[in-house]
């Protein structure tokens, strides 16, 4: 069993500002096994990751909206955004 | 197991709020309240811009439509969203409801409304006349809108 997993991560709204991209592919390590360890785990990778991502983000995991425990097992995208202001 | 006739649409064009009403007629509806939110001026506000998640928001919209139908008797809902660049004035949502009695029609117009501010994947940024821009920030007003339907 690989010790990473591939995984697509999009950014929407200010996110995608402060990140400098809409999307990205990376390999993820297998031990980030949770949404909110994905958070965490790109707050702790770089500056730009720790200055945008605060409480407030908001995750889907394969285009459903998802928890902070929500488990990655399979899934091949993760979606990061702050609050929604439509309406 | 809820008959309503729903429609949603996500698009970038402008909508008439007329044919929606039409759209909403209902063999049996006893009355059809809709709402239809435009770019508000002032504040030097000169566009609004909207991003969405495009693969998520015509499910969520759908769901909340689902909601609405499950709460209250209705015959039919319609939501219309749009995203992109819109101008002062511009319509910006609309939503509509028909049913036997005019409470159910209204009350669902109003919780569709609230519910899609906080959970559609919409994100609103402002232009100003000065060239200057931002996102807009969550309103805690809006929470507590969708809150009281909780």
């Amino acid at each position: 069993m690989s010790d990473h997993r591939p995984i697509r991560i999009e950014y929407f709204a200010k996110f995608r500002e402060a990140m400098g991209r809409s999307a990205e592919d990376v390999a993820l390590p297998t031990a980030v096994g949770s949404a909110g360890m994905l958070v965490e785990w790109l707050r702790e990778r770089d500056e730009a990751g720790h200055a945008t991502f605060d409480d407030s983000v908001l995750i889907a995991v394969d285009d459903v909206m998802a928890q902070a425990d929500t488990s990655l097992d399979g899934a091949t995208s993760v979606a990061l955004f702050p609050p929604m202001t439509g309406g | 197991m809820s008959n309503t006739r729903i429609s949603v649409s996500v698009q970038a064009e402008p909508f008439d709020a007329g044919p929606l009403m039409a759209q909403l007629r209902a063999a049996g509806a006893g009355g059809i309240a809709n709402f239809t939110g435009i770019v508000r001026g002032g504040n030097g506000l000169s566009a609004l811009e909207i991003e969405h998640h495009p693969r998520m928001t015509q499910a969520a919209l759908e769901q909340i439509a689902r909601d609405a139908a499950t709460r209250w008797p209705l015959l039919a809902l319609t939501i219309v969203h749009r995203f992109g660049r819109l101008d002062l004035a511009a319509p910006i949502v609309f939503v509509g409801a028909s049913a036997v009695h005019r409470a159910a029609a209204l009350d669902a117009v109003a919780f569709t409304i609230d519910r899609l501010k906080t959970a559609a994947p919409f994100w609103k940024r402002e232009h100003f006349t000065d060239g200057k821009s931002a996102w807009v920030a969550p309103r805690p007003a809006d929470h507590a809108s969708a809150a009281r339907w909780d």
